[in-house]
């Protein structure tokens, strides 16, 4: 356009379409020494080629930065996709060689002899004297480097040109950009990666807890002549609650406990308790589970003692038809008897298991006739409160069992169950609830 | 829960107030474990006004009571209020700690004129 208007310019020297034409092929004709007006075109035209060379350029950078900014990080792996970000920083900030250093990582894009004494001065930390980005001289040439990050995990970049120009204040503000962009992936990345770990954590609490619950029966056990309720529900996956039941030789072993402290940590203990439990049992006679006890006592203190942590357990023992319930007392409560229409507290013959060594409780024989019960529950039952924090207390289950003494014991378990639940209203579970009632065979009392 | 922390010459005590459950062992540990510094240390319990015990804090005045035994010292419960003491009867604790009824345990404090109550909580 320029040129159409100097074609009606008065002193348009008879050259000038040459010059056109040449200026056209991108060529332009030397100007003729003295003349002004060909100097001027010829300055104007240099500098319009300058402000297209450069709007290019910028129109480069952006797409660049746009390819930056879209690196497609779900779909990549952690360094993958810090990579493929610097890849990408390498066109915009027309660099020919790039180093990240993080923690242990050391990653290098593009070429270069300069990139050694990069790394080099990275790794040490050398020349980097402030947190923006920063020109720097290597011997081969110009560089920037830039501190990534903050906190516990920060690290360093650099960027360098094998020559030539030295980078400019735009390109350090381009640079800027770039740093920011990695440390937004970094952070992501973090973050990602301590989900996962959390995620993985999960895992394990939740399978160790599956594999602690497990050792509970699922089941009571089937024996002639006896009824069984058996219920225990942790408070969270796992629980310190336990139950444990073995019919040998026509003997009903039964042994109801609760490790101090709640969750994974008591559910181990927990497994442990069981099994001594189970090699007490086979190792005693059904008429003395006060020395069944002692045994699990003997085996379990030093351990107990170690992890400052202690076990209530009632351990007993039932031959259906005789009558008479054989059982210890290690400090576990709540334990009613239901006889002949009178409820009693069984009270505890010793302290819990873990607390005193080589303590010996004694073996108390409790009527087990028709219409008789024997109710062993948790202290998670007593101690459930509903919303007000009201306690649902050792009374009212005191009172609920002698109310509902002439039901099965299926029933009553159920029912007992159902009426702390009630309580609740819906608040956590303050504690495991464990509840065992155990009653001779019958239909209905 | 509230704990208060009095100490003197030969003497500390620590009052607790409200429950006594397992959210509260790290505060009770906090104001136990320094008094712990010296052998045969005495650390009187002041209960009265505990209105829950769990199984939990049982097994933490246990070893606290473990800890000041092993240096010639003891930890003995005072004042123990109803739920505490029905707690410790149930569970046959009650034949394994020390306990006062005397209420002066807690509060007599500072034969040296210097011990003054520290409330941690």
């Amino acid at each position: 356009m320029a040129l159409v208007g100097l074609s009606r310019h008065a002193d348009v020297p008879t050259d000038v379409s040459t010059t056109r034409m040449d200026l056209e092929r991108g060529r332009p004709a030397p100007v003729p020494e003295g003349d002004p007006l060909l100097r001027t075109v010829q300055r104007l035209t240099d500098s319009q080629e300058r402000v297209t060379e450069a709007l290019i350029a910028s129109q480069d950078q952006l797409a660049a930065l746009r390819a930056l900014i879209g690196v497609p990080i779900n779909s990549l792996d952690d360094n993958s996709a810090l990579e493929l970000m610097l890849t990408e920083a390498l066109e915009l900030t027309n660099s020919d060689g790039a180093v990240l250093v993080r923690g242990g990582l050391v990653m290098e894009v593009g070429a270069g002899a300069q990139l050694v004494e990069l790394r080099q001065r990275l790794t040490c930390g050398k020349g980097l004297r402030r947190s923006e980005p920063h020109p720097v001289e290597l011997s081969d040439g110009p560089a920037v480097v830039a501190v990534l990050g903050e906190g516990a995990r920060p690290g360093c970049l650099g960027f360098a040109r094998r020559s030539g120009a030295r980078y400019s204040t735009g390109d350090l503000q381009l640079i800027d950009a770039v740093v920011a962009a990695i440390n937004t992936l970094m952070s992501l990345t973090d973050l990602h990666r301590r989900s996962v770990q959390r995620a993985a954590i999960d895992r394990e609490h939740q399978l160790a807890s599956n594999l602690a619950q497990a050792i509970l029966p699922t089941a009571p056990p089937s024996l002639a002549g006896v009824e069984v309720f058996a219920a225990s529900i942790p408070a969270s996956l796992a629980g310190g609650d336990f139950i444990v039941f073995e019919v040998l030789d026509g003997v009903l072993w039964f042994a109801v406990g609760d490790v101090a402290g709640k969750g994974l940590p008591a559910a181990i203990v927990m497994t442990r308790a069981v099994s001594a439990t189970r090699v007490a049992f086979h190792t005693h006679a059904d008429d003395d589970p006060a020395a069944a006890l002692g045994a699990v006592g003997d085996e379990l203190f030093d351990y107990l003692s170690g992890v400052g942590l202690f076990v209530t357990m009632a351990l007993g023992s039932y031959r259906p038809g005789s009558g008479i319930v054989h059982l210890a007392n290690a400090g576990h409560s709540p334990l009613l008897s239901v006889a002949g229409g009178v409820t009693r507290v069984v009270p505890p013959s010793m302290p819990p298991i873990g607390v005193v060594r080589a303590i010996r409780g004694r073996t108390q024989r409790l009527p087990l006739g028709p219409n008789d019960l024997l109710v062993l529950g948790s202290d998670g039952l007593a101690e459930q409160e509903n919303a007000d924090g009201e306690l649902y207390g050792y009374d009212r289950l005191r009172c609920r069992v002698e109310q509902w003494a002439h039901l099965t014991v299926n029933e009553l378990g159920d029912g007992l169950m159902n009426d702390v639940d009630d309580h609740a209203g819906g608040a956590l579970a303050s504690d495991d609830r464990t509840l065992v009632v155990l009653g001779e065979a019958r239909v209905a009392r | 829960m509230r704990i208060r922390t009095e100490t003197g010459a030969g003497h500390h005590s620590i009052s607790l107030a409200g429950r006594f459950d397992a959210h509260e062992i790290d505060g009770f540990r906090v104001a136990f474990e320094p008094l712990m510094s010296e052998p045969a240390t005495v650390v009187h319990v002041d209960l009265a006004n505990v209105v829950f015990v769990d199984s939990s804090a049982l097994a933490e005045l246990l070893r606290a009571q473990r800890a000041a035994r092993e240096s010639d010292g003891d930890l003995i419960l005072v004042n123990m209020s109803d739920p505490v003491r029905i707690i410790l009867e149930l569970t046959a604790l009650e034949q394994v700690f020390t306990t006062e009824a005397g209420a002066n345990a807690a509060a007599g404090v500072a034969a040296d004129g210097s011990g003054r109550p520290v409330e941690t909580r």
